[in-house]
């Protein structure tokens, strides 16, 4: 399989639930898919052996998570992770730390604890490397608790498994024990213990978890839906649950991104929002551009998924709202450098549904990967002029506005446009330009939001600087604007220069 | 090979025999994590000790704990008889790795000498009565090395060297691979590079 292909583990097909919310997190060289009641993992560093009686009589036990496995006729041994049955067959899976077992090996072992610690099981099969899919449950036996019925929400934090999202308890946070993702049973009163919300001295939160967001081993935010709150350290040895904000929330698990400076972001109750290291009061980066953002999107959590994602390369925020319906967005490009909120459209069939960026080990599939509604997972490309759109290739509606633009010496007084100079990039097919004029800068604004007709037009069709364009005109307020809508077409601006004399007072 | 840790200019210098059932060592911190080849002490003879033999242990409490973590031998027989003594250079039968900040000791005896046939180990000391090697102390053992107590005062310590490379780690029974995963189709996917 080449890099930058991906196929379907066969296992899988059809055993998770695309249609309803699904997350993923890596931990321990597995993948752990958190899908409503549907649990699952993908195993890509253990390998399975098979046994048709995995404690064979009562003096037999089944491993334990630890247990060292050694293989009598072929010497293989393996460190024993998790197991899929305490009793009669039963795949067990394991880390081989040398040789390779045979399908004649008694595998036996010696478990740290219980009654009964003599491990010996004879295999039926030969070992099966990786990639392994098997449903995620309590380590089979009897003492490792029970995982939450459902779940939408996960994380890996401080070595444990995290979870939330249960819609019976959709307050509540739910954690492994450390370094031990099998192990469930809440409150063994030792460091390392599973710990729940509701039994730990951190406590729950009094708001419905919509986001985790772990940060290191330092802390973990946890995003709901009116407040933030944040939990410090680890909950079963002396951590704390501090609430952050209580005037915004996270409007979902996937509404936020970390830039390289250690600025949250995060898309909550009243906008797009920055929040600093050491959790300075989360900063409203959208009021100021978009006052109603939430609403001039229309975002409902029942109708929508918001995701963002960090691009590098690029350096800036991509924020995506998708209708997921049927997969329409509307998204923004936040630019860092500049502080720019920009509006972006893409296909309706690649709405981002999914941001990550993949620092792939070929630069070619590094990047931004927005994974779309129609299954493909596609990645911002500088050489392309047009979007993809599955079947067919869109054209990129891109567009600036510059203005209003006073003409007058002052807000009493017209001036008269007696020439403008414009100047595009080399690399520039062609854009065309639209000058409006008005009597106030609302009545621009107005008429370029509206598409209104401009009093001038034009087309630059040549890269580098254009002769001098005479589109005259006396008002008091300017507005230039740039736009290309063509497929296989791309454009720059440079700069403009206007030649503007006194004309007069209003 | 680049010297490491050591204590080997002394202002003035002091005598400590090596014999029979009595056992010297001085204790040094690791100031970085490196594989160390030899160490080297300075010392004089006295008559023909036959074979000085110096251990590394792990200590406790400021003493040396444990049996030998590495361990050098050589020819005491050729070691001067000068007064100033020289640095007797023991490479260890194998390379240990050192780490950083942990304190070390090397355990120095003399199995088959007596007071006309040893080792003497030269300690320094300052003129300002000032403990000469902060990194360490110098101890002794009565009982071959079972248990162990400081020595002397501490504004004297033995005179060592220890040296070695670098710890390099080699990568190439190590790989990685980052895989892209994703769900899509009721399916989870995954690549492998």
């Amino acid at each position: 399989m080449a890099q930058g292909s991906m196929v379907a583990l066969a296992a899988s097909v059809d055993d998770i639930d695309t249609t309803d919310q699904l997350m993923m997190f890596e931990a321990y060289q597995k993948v752990f898919v958190v899908n409503g009641s549907i649990l699952r993992v993908a195993d890509f560093i253990n390998t399975q052996l098979s046994t048709s009686a995995v404690a064979a009589s009562a003096s037999l036990a089944p491993p334990l998570h630890g247990t060292v496995l050694t293989g009598a006729t072929s010497s293989a041994s393996m460190v024993c992770d998790v197991i899929s049955s305490a009793t009669g067959s039963a795949y067990v899976y394991g880390y081989v730390t040398s040789g390779t077992f045979v399908s004649t090996d008694t595998v036996t072992g010696t478990n740290a604890t219980g009654s009964v610690t003599e491990v010996s099981f004879a295999l039926t099969a030969a070992p099966t490397d990786g990639p392994h899919w098997y449903s995620w449950v309590p380590y089979p036996g009897g003492s490792s608790g029970s995982l939450p019925e459902k779940a939408y929400i996960g994380c890996l934090y401080r070595g444990r498994a995290v979870l939330a999202g249960n819609p019976t308890y959709p307050y509540q946070w739910y954690m492994s024990r450390q370094a031990n993702p099998w192990d469930w049973a809440y409150m063994a009163l030792d460091a390392q213990s599973p710990v729940a919300g509701g039994n730990a001295d951190a406590g729950e939160v009094g708001d419905i978890i919509t986001a985790l967001i772990p940060y290191k081993d330092d802390f973990l935010i946890i995003g709901c839906v009116h407040s933030l709150w944040v939990l410090r350290g680890d909950p079963a040895a002396g951590g704390s649950l501090d609430e952050i904000d209580l005037t915004t929330g996270i409007i979902g698990p996937f509404a936020y991104c970390w830039d390289n400076q250690n600025n949250l972001y995060f898309f909550g109750s009243g906008g797009i929002y920055r929040m600093g290291p050491n959790f300075a009061p989360p900063e409203n980066l959208s009021i100021s551009a978009i006052p109603d953002l939430i609403e001039d999107l229309g975002i409902s959590q029942g109708t929508h998924r918001v995701t963002m994602g960090y691009d590098r390369i690029r350096m800036g925020l991509l924020i995506s709202v998708v209708m997921l319906s049927d997969g329409t967005a509307k998204n923004y490009w936040y630019d860092l450098r500049m502080g720019g909120l920009f509006p972006l459209t893409f296909g309706s069939n690649c709405g981002p549904y999914s941001l990550f960026f993949y620092e792939a080990q070929d630069e070619a599939n590094r990047g931004l990967l927005f994974g779309g509604k129609d299954g493909y997972i596609r990645i911002p490309d500088d050489d392309e002029k047009n979007d993809d759109n599955g079947s067919e290739e869109v054209a990129i509606d891109s567009w600036a506005t510059m203005g209003p633009i006073q003409l007058g010496q002052d807000a009493d007084r017209r001036g008269r446009l007696q020439a403008m100079t414009l100047t595009t990039g080399t690399d520039t097919d062609t854009v065309g330009w639209e000058l409006f004029s008005k009597e106030t800068a609302e009545e621009i604004v107005d008429s370029v939001v509206a598409g209104s007709t401009a009093f001038h037009s034009g087309t630059l069709s040549a890269a580098g600087r254009i002769q001098r364009l005479r589109p005259r005109t006396r008002a008091a307020w300017l507005a230039l604007k740039l736009r290309n809508n063509t497929i296989d077409e791309t454009w720059q601006f440079e700069k403009g220069i206007a030649s503007v004399r006194p004309a007069g007072e209003m | 090979m680049t010297l490491r840790d050591y204590y080997n200019e002394a202002e003035e210098s002091a005598f400590i025999t090596q014999t029979g059932a009595y056992w010297y060592a001085q204790t040094f911190t690791a100031t970085s994590a490196y594989n160390t080849d030899l160490c080297k002490i300075r010392g004089q003879r006295v008559g023909t000790p036959d074979t000085l033999t110096v251990g590394l242990r792990a200590t406790e409490d400021g003493v040396p704990v444990g049996a030998d973590l590495a361990v050098a031998t050589t020819d005491g027989n050729a070691v001067t008889t000068d007064a100033a003594g020289e640095w007797i250079t023991l490479t260890w039968e194998s390379v240990y790795p050192l780490e950083v900040g942990t304190v070390y000791a090397l355990v120095m005896r003399v199995a088959s000498g007596d007071s006309d046939n040893r080792i003497t180990w030269i300690l320094g000391t300052t003129t300002e009565f000032e403990d000469p090697y902060a990194g360490g102390q110098f101890c002794r053992s009565t009982d071959s090395g079972s248990s162990w107590s400081a020595y002397g005062p501490s504004t004297q310590d033995g005179l060592f060297e220890v040296w070695g490379t670098d710890i390099v780690v080699d990568l190439t029974d190590i790989a990685t691979v980052r895989r892209l995963c994703a769900a899509s189709n009721n399916q989870f996917w995954y690549e492998d590079i």
